[in-house]
């Protein structure tokens, strides 16, 4: 470093200066990485500005407006029964799989499925307007079930990317009810 | 002009915060669904990690602040690439997984350590300098953890997954040679104004400031166990 022509800080204004970084990245953490990241507003500014707003999770787009035959949000009426399924999905020892059904926007399923073995879960859709462009709803790392519900936020291909995370050989037990059509495949 | 100047700089601070630093959803979505060796994905997801990655690009820039020989850049910035090559590499292979909060946070870390170094730190406060070479090889390793998580998130498949990794390194490493090539020019048109000398300790502690908010920033993420 000696070929600078730059003038260094002496001991004390250097340590003024450590101490005045550390304050400044404290005071931005504070009032706007801390509210803006992850809803904690020690200060109440975060609320006040509207940072705290930002970090609600975007899981999917809000379900986009109902088809003709729907008319109020909470009671959704359909033209064509609830069909039923119960589908049994190998999965090899480090295997991976797409599990999934073509729905209409605002169409509903419901959904349990259990496992012997741990398993990495994306739920996602693809809409038929941009098919290869997953939407995630949610990510779960590790689980051996899970039940729920999904309102189709677009029409387009909704499920389940099921991933082994044993050597064991495995079987998931997925059942459906709703307003959906299989994919052939 | 020398407004101008500043305004550059300041633009290209802000700039790097709104590029989303994690792999991107619809990158992750892409590498989810394609099974098998994909050389020219992983060449690009790795490049486009490097040049996003502002906290990458920190520490490169607090690493090459003081020096003026291009020999000197490359010989600094092998270490580095060294470092993160080997832990992103054997971090992948042998499935051993950091916190990706705390490798973020060590990152930080990293930043604040080279512009404390930058300015003469270690030898004015403490009497003692750390081998710089030794050092920028060792924050090299913690980088490449940080490649390594950033890489395990995405679950890849087993298939194809030397063949990706190693094309995503190389991916990295030419992002890198892209981004410093940016911070070299920038940095030499800075250094050949009368503004270099005047703002070079400012720009340190500026440097520092953002390490100590990186380090503010994971750490929270890790104490509250939520993702940003």
């Amino acid at each position: 470093m000696s070929t600078t022509p730059v003038m260094l800080p002496s001991p004390s204004g250097l340590l003024a200066r450590l101490g005045g970084a550390l304050v400044v990245a404290v005071v931005i953490l504070l009032l706007f990485v801390m509210p803006a990241e992850y809803q904690i507003d020690p200060t109440g500014f975060g609320k006040l500005t509207g940072l705290t707003k930002m970090s609600q999770t975007v899981t999917a787009p809000p379900a986009a407006a109902p088809t003709p035959v729907m008319n109020t949000t909470a009671a959704h009426t359909y033209t064509v029964p609830f069909r039923t399924d119960e589908i049994a999905i190998p999965l090899g020892k480090d295997g991976e799989l797409e599990y999934k059904v073509h729905m209409q926007p605002g169409g509903t399923l419901i959904y349990s499925w259990k496992c012997a073995e741990p398993l990495y879960i994306d739920f996602h859709g693809e809409s038929d307007k941009d098919p290869g462009n997953a939407t995630s709803y949610t990510v779960t790392q590790e689980a051996k079930e899970g039940n729920g519900s999904l309102i189709a936020p677009f029409a387009g291909i909704h499920g389940w990317f099921f991933q082994n995370q044993t050597d064991h050989v495995t079987v998931i037990h997925l059942k459906m009810s709703g307003f959906y059509e299989l994919i052939p495949k | 002009m020398r407004y101008a100047r500043l305004i550059f700089i300041a633009l290209l601070c802000l700039a790097a915060p709104l590029l989303a630093h994690n792999v991107a959803a619809r990158d992750a979505a892409f590498l989810k669904q394609n099974q098998g060796t994909q050389i020219f994905p992983f060449l690009y997801l790795g490049a486009k990690h490097m040049v996003t990655g502002y906290d990458h690009l920190l520490f490169l820039f607090g690493v090459i602040f003081f020096l003026y020989r291009l020999k000197d850049v490359a010989i600094y910035v092998t270490c580095f690439a060294v470092g993160h090559s080997v832990t992103l590499l054997s971090g992948v292979l042998t499935g051993v997984h950091v916190n990706p909060f705390l490798v973020d946070a060590l990152i930080g870390l990293s930043v604040v350590y080279k512009a404390f170094d930058n300015l003469d730190g270690f030898r004015s406060l403490f009497g003692f300098q750390p081998n710089t070479k030794l050092m920028v090889l060792g924050f090299g390793l913690v980088h490449g953890f940080g490649l390594a998580t950033k890489l395990q998130d995405l679950h890849l498949s087993t298939k194809g997954l030397v063949g990706n990794l190693v094309s995503f390194n190389v991916g990295v490493e030419l992002g890198q040679l892209i981004a410093l090539s940016i911070i070299l020019l920038a940095m030499t048109w800075w250094r050949g104004t009368s503004d270099f000398v005047k703002h070079a300790v400012a720009a340190n502690v500026v440097v520092m400031m953002l390490g100590f908010l990186l380090i503010g920033y994971q750490l929270t993420g890790y104490y509250t166990g939520r993702t940003a």
